[in-house]
């Protein structure tokens, strides 16, 4: 039970982010059904289903919600942005009221949220007996239209066989369709086996349906709404009026419909036209009102399009298992490339051969899954943009493209926290309020967009804003003030601008509730390093200020140069490598600052081979691998390159933790490890 | 994958190292190597051996004569590295540990161990989990979570 329970918790929080998505695209579009729909839809699951582990007060709350929205659903109202502001908090409590043993607080939450909910609801409702006729009873019946005009609705039902097995009874659906109007329900029991063969747990009968109600079609597709997975369900206008004992017109529609592939559409269409008494021709029927939908908006309702099942769940532990599984396997099969070498067996050859590819496939496919799109973590960009602009009474537009560009799910766990602060500083500091824009004769309303593309094996995020821009000028005075940099110090634009990223350095005067709080930009640059990424900022004054993010598609995969020191393999990451160069032991002799000179340029080096294993055996001649970090160049002295090397990398695991100058292992071809060089910290160490 | 720690046995798998005979509770191993190359670690102080390949997984391996004070000496046929498994701030890891010779396992009901005397023979107390006879020698029973500890642990980040 408490499996069920975890996957329960995932699911709800699946289900908030699809709320949350679903929310801020009806800010946009106010009037989309479709969302509408799927937001009381999931509201509604998740009231259930809260019930059903006992998380009651998640359930409670939800009930109210979804009476919220039943209201917009209904077309009673039409939904305005407080509701989905309003809406769009009661989320987050929502997530705080999963527990099952509530304590007194998650009581007074729930008490308040229950309170808050009803108060929107009566805003609406009370508009309503207002503006609405007094002699109108008050049942709950939503039915605008007066009931003469009926329309006559055919209803096929081809429930799944298994539809028992979720504790569906499709009679209380048939129970439901009869309370919304006069029904002809003829039962279908072509698939009823011969009696020996009845599995009494499968459902084999399937129903034919009349119905004349003054209901839009929406409502009878709602009734099928949580088995529409699991049945085959067609509604198709039979015509209008009451034609339900009208047993001609039943007829020749049924035997039209059995027909139907047959029938061209335009065909069906002048049928039914025949068939509706006193209908004229032209009629849209509301198929093709779906379809004269703009491009735009079915690429709005994708966005947001109820969950298929194409992709299942499955638990990160296990896609890391996998991970290392194969990464074990790509190591056996060069073991047994290199004995199949050896022994020179043509059979054997080609198995090898065979399996060396199988392996590099499966290592792709398993570097695949490892991948998760941007877009996961896009919703609670638009989030704060949403929340903030509205507390910062600026208005700004969020414009995201790329964001199915995939990268490693470490990665984007990682880089939500920096990505989320340089947008809240481009909401605080870069855009301006509207007022000054009108000024500067901007557009009125603020643009920040979010860029990610591939870049070879990286991948590189841009976030831009159309603000004020960075003032360079004040940058380098207050670079100074600080110290950070010296007055004689000549820098471009460029690498001023990166002067914002340095510790203790912040611009704002003031300092906001909103950006001044949590991380600074130097934090973020260094989870960004963290994961040997890099960040630029590129900038114009009243124009635009870009934060440039590149980073690598994987934590656990890096191109990287195997290099030997004494009997020891060491990876270092191409990524960081500007230039080998022979290096003869007397150019190093100068020791007493641990300098090397190369082209004119010194810059500090790390004699591996002397500070790991000490004086002994010391070839004449090494190599010096020369790599960047942040301008800064620095010298690794090594005993042999040895080639370009793939490697994946492999924690040190807990008891090594504290040896960070190492940032993992790499298993070689041969079982061997070889330590992955941390090059940043070594610079950080030595230089 | 990951190795479980299984408790509640009251079986005993032993060990030789110098002149001592050991023994760790068999929930905690999980498996006997034969002597496989290690990889070392620079900067490690001389009782880390390195990093091994185990099943695609990085683990450390500690000398074990060196651990606890011993000479090293020239490695045997009969040396070998057990695979130890042990929870350290609730977490379970694994780790290697060369020793001279594994013996046997031997059963030993809970009144059979004593526990440690408090005055040992240079060796940290701390380590020893109780103390039994197995054939008229004493057999020192290891308590893994002491020997692992952080406080162990972070020695390995300075330079011996």
């Amino acid at each position: 039970m408490n499996s069920f329970v975890g996957k329960f918790k995932g699911e709800v929080r699946e289900y908030c982010e699809r709320l949350e998505s679903g929310l801020l695209l009806l800010e946009q579009d106010p009037e989309n059904e479709q969302v509408i729909g799927e937001i009381f839809r999931i509201m509604h699951t998740m009231k259930g289903s809260g019930g059903m582990f006992g998380f009651d007060l998640l359930s409670d709350v939800t009930h109210d919600l979804e009476s919220l929205f039943e209201i917009f659903k209904s077309k009673r109202h039409k939904i305005d942005s407080e509701v989905i502001s309003f809406t769009l908090n009661s989320l987050d409590g929502l997530l705080n009221l999963m527990i099952q043993k509530p304590k007194k607080e998650h009581l007074l939450q729930a008490k308040k949220m229950k309170a808050d909910t009803l108060l929107q609801i009566a805003r609406f409702t009370a508009s309503e007996i207002s503006t609405e006729t007094e002699d109108r009873p008050t049942t709950s019946s939503p039915s605008p239209v007066p009931a003469t005009a009926q329309t006559t609705w055919y209803i096929s039902f081809i429930p799944d066989e298994k539809i028992f097995n979720n504790g569906t009874n499709p009679l209380y659906l048939i129970d439901e369709l009869n309370a919304l109007g006069e029904c002809n329900v003829q039962v279908l029991l072509d698939r009823l086996p011969k009696l020996g063969e009845i599995n009494p747990s499968l459902c084999y009968v399937s129903w034919n349906l009349f119905i004349a109600t003054s209901e839009q079609m929406e409502t009878l597709q709602d009734v099928f709404i949580f088995v529409a997975d699991q049945a085959q369900i067609e509604i198709v206008k039979v015509s209008s009026g009451n034609s339900v004992r009208n047993e001609r017109v039943l007829a020749d529609f049924l035997n039209a419909q059995q027909n139907q592939e047959k029938w061209e559409p335009a065909e069906l269409e002048i049928f039914k036209a025949l068939t509706e008494p006193g209908a004229s021709l032209p009629e849209v029927s509301e198929e093709d009102n779906i379809s004269t939908k703009s491009a735009g908006e079915i690429a709005k309702n994708a966005v947001f399009a109820p969950a298929t099942v194409d992709s299942i769940r499955v638990d990160s532990v296990k896609i890391d298992q996998y991970m290392n599984l194969v990464s074990e396997l790509i190591t056996a099969q060069s073991r047994l490339e290199q004995i199949s070498s050896t022994l020179k067996v043509p059979e054997l050859d080609a198995i090898s051969e065979t399996f060396g590819k199988l392996g590099r496939q499966l290592r792709d496919n398993a570097f695949d899954m490892s991948l998760i799109p941007l877009q996961s973590i896009g919703t609670r960009f638009k989030r704060l943009v949403h929340d903030l602009s509205k507390s910062l009474g600026k208005e700004v537009v969020l414009v995201t493209e790329g964001m199915e560009t995939e990268l490693d799910k470490n990665i984007i766990e990682k880089l939500t926290e920096p990505m989320l602060h340089i947008i809240r500083n481009s909401l605080d500091h870069g855009i301006e309020s509207s007022k000054i824009r009108q000024e500067k004769k901007k557009e009125l309303v603020g643009t920040i967009s979010i860029k990610a593309y591939t870049v070879g094996s990286s991948v590189r995020i841009d976030i831009e804003d159309d603000g004020a821009g960075l003032d360079i000028e004040k940058i380098r005075q207050k670079a100074i003030e600080k110290g950070i940099i010296t007055g004689q110090a000549r820098l471009t634009s460029e690498e001023t601008a990166l002067l914002i990223l340095e510790p203790g350095f912040s611009t704002s005067e003031v300092v906001t509730d909103v950006s001044g709080r949590g991380i600074g930009m130097d934090v973020a640059r260094k989870r960004i390093q963290e994961m040997r990424g890099s960040i630029e900022i590129y900038t114009e004054k009243d124009r635009y200020t870009r934060f440039s993010i590149q980073l690598p598609l994987s934590l656990s995969i890096i191109d990287g140069l195997l290099v030997s020191v004494m009997d020891s393999s060491f990876v270092i990451a191409s990524a960081v490598i500007k230039k080998i160069y022979t290096i003869s032991r007397s150019s190093l002799k100068n020791d007493f600052r641990q300098v090397v000179e190369i082209e004119g340029i010194q810059f500090p080096y790390l004699n591996m081979h002397e500070e790991f294993f000490g004086q002994n055996s010391l070839p004449e001649e090494q190599y010096v691998v020369v790599v960047g970090f942040d301008n800064q160049l620095f010298g690794l002295v090594v005993d042999e390159v040895i080639r370009e090397y793939q490697a994946v990398i492999k924690p040190l695991g807990k008891l090594l933790k504290g040896h960070d100058i190492f940032s993992g292992a790499s298993i070689l071809g041969t079982g061997q490890l070889a330590l992955v060089v941390d090059t940043n910290k070594i610079i950080k160490k030595y230089s | 994958m990951a190795a479980e720690i299984i408790h509640g046995l009251d079986s005993y798998l032993t060990f030789r190292l110098g002149s001592e005979y050991f023994g760790v509770n068999i929930g905690h191993v999980t498996k006997i190597l034969g002597l496989v190359s290690v990889t070392r670690v620079p900067n490690s102080p001389r009782y880390f051996k390195g990093i091994i390949n185990h099943f695609g997984e990085v683990l450390p391996v500690f000398d074990g004569r060196l651990k606890f004070g011993f000479q090293e000496v020239e490695n045997t046929r009969n040396t070998c590295i057990l695979i130890l498994v042990f929870e350290l701030d609730g977490q379970v890891l694994s780790s290697g540990i060369i020793v001279d010779s594994v013996e046997k396992v031997v059963v030993l009901d809970r009144d059979q161990i004593k526990s440690p005397p408090s005055v040992g023979k240079g060796f940290n107390n701390e380590f020893i989990y109780g103390i039994s006879n197995v054939n008229d020698e004493f057999l020192i029973i290891l308590n893994l979570e002491k020997i692992f500890s952080e406080e162990e642990i972070s020695i390995i980040n300075t330079v011996d």
